[in-house]
């Protein structure tokens, strides 16, 4: 079990199975995995998404941005829903992200109703994904400060710097899976803050080494992973600030 | 090793994910293709290993990593004037975000190619919580070519798409 805050930094949690196509793709799945979500997730609609990529052609190297369209099955107050796509299923929670003991059954749900409607063949990827948006006071901050993970200035560098990125890819289970961490700034909102984005990805590397009957024991080993991951970022002055509930 | 929140501001925030100016929208097959190798900031990268880009890229189904690489591709085609007000009104109208980037293609093709258009939040004096977004499309043609100009763009694109910004658009010209 791991630390509860009271001023989480999470602003979006997101569970997301991306499944081997068993029979081809029938534009009506969405509609049935809707009939047996709309109780939770009534509000519908057709959202956009991208898709990157960078591929070497007869004009050198080009970026390709391709818009893809979804279906969206939101909960009333817009804080949760299901998204549903081709061989896609992905459930998000936005801030006010309640804890994992609420949003794992919306997992579940989402899940099952995707499964009975689309009967996928197996699971190519899953992932699950924290993006935490973290604010702290002051115009000039120390990072190491706050933060477990940060880049690595050298001394003979000049140490003051502004916008910055960093991230690693971690292997895990011999390498079926991937924890990908990243840090960076992100527009600040608040006047005479700093804000940063800590963004946490478990994923499935190996497509086919989940079953679809095992995917929430991977589910539940994820979830721990993030948490360890996401402590092990932070310094106890960010502990505090999130305000710790103890018991 | 001081990070300075400054110098942030005097700069974008570090998003590896900017259009450059020439990239190009293509609405009939919803793809932007843009030559890499125009991308200043990070060419080298990109020539020495695309998954590196891929990585940084990542946005998949978060729905706040898709909202803000919306707003960065609106950046790239808009001069947002008093930006953090323009970024509060989008956010809780997410649904004028693709009109807007339909709208700037369509604004090229009646205005010319790159046409400077800053968006704007404009408040009814009379009523504070009355606002809507106004795209203002800066031209140095004269007069009458510009209202025969926006007469066509109204009649052949922006009456049948007005709908989709549900009364919170508006479109017009402005001189320097």
């Amino acid at each position: 079990m791991g630390k509860k805050y009271r001023n989480p930094p999470i602003i979006e949690a997101l569970c997301e199975f991306r499944f081997e196509p068993g029979p081809p793709w029938d534009l009506a799945i969405p509609g049935l995995v809707y009939e047996k979500v709309r109780d939770d997730f009534p509000k519908r609609r057709q959202a956009r998404a991208f898709e990157t990529s960078i591929s070497a052609g007869p004009k050198g190297v080009e970026q390709e941005v391709r818009t893809l369209y979804r279906m969206q099955f939101l909960r009333e107050d817009e804080k949760a829903l299901i998204q549903v796509g081709p061989n896609l299923l992905a459930v998000n929670h936005l801030k006010p992200y309640p804890t994992w003991q609420e949003f794992l059954p919306l997992i579940q749900k989402g899940f099952d109703a995707y499964r009975d409607a689309a009967a996928p063949k197996g699971i190519r990827r899953i992932g699950l994904r924290y993006i935490n948006r973290i604010e702290i006071p002051g115009q000039r901050i120390e990072l190491e400060d706050y933060f477990e993970f940060r880049p690595f200035v050298g001394p003979r560098l000049p140490q003051e710097f502004g916008p910055f990125i960093v991230g690693i890819q971690v292997p895990y289970e011999d390498s079926r899976d991937t924890l990908r961490l990243q840090l960076a700034n992100a527009s600040v909102e608040t006047p005479n803050t700093v804000a940063v984005i800590l963004d946490l990805d478990y994923f499935l590397t190996r497509p086919g080494k989940v079953s679809l009957d095992n995917v929430f024991e991977w589910v539940d080993v994820a979830h721990s992973r993030v948490e360890e991951a996401f402590e092990a970022c932070i310094t106890d002055r960010l502990r505090q600030m999130f305000e710790e509930v103890k018991g | 090793m001081p990070y300075l929140a400054n110098f942030q501001e005097s700069a974008r925030p570090f998003i590896p994910f900017h259009l450059p100016e020439q990239a190009q929208w293509r609405l009939e097959s919803g793809m932007v293709r843009t030559d890499v190798m125009n991308w200043l900031d990070l060419s080298v990268a990109v020539l020495e290993s695309p998954e590196v880009m891929r990585f940084w890229q990542e946005i998949g189904t978060s729905i706040v990593r898709t909202l803000e690489f919306e707003i960065r591709s609106l950046e790239q085609l808009y001069t947002l004037r008093r930006h953090a007000e323009v970024l509060r009104f989008l956010e809780r109208r997410p649904f004028l975000i693709p009109l807007l980037l339909e709208a700037y293609s369509n604004i090229a093709n009646y205005f010319g190619p790159y046409p400077q258009v800053f968006l704007e939040v404009v408040t009814d004096p009379e009523a504070p919580d009355d606002q809507e977004l106004v795209a203002f499309i800066r031209t140095n043609l004269p007069p009458d070519e510009v209202l025969d100009r926006l007469e066509r763009f109204d009649e052949d694109w922006w009456l049948e798409a007005s709908h989709k910004a549900q009364g919170n658009l508006c479109i017009h010209v402005e001189f320097p």
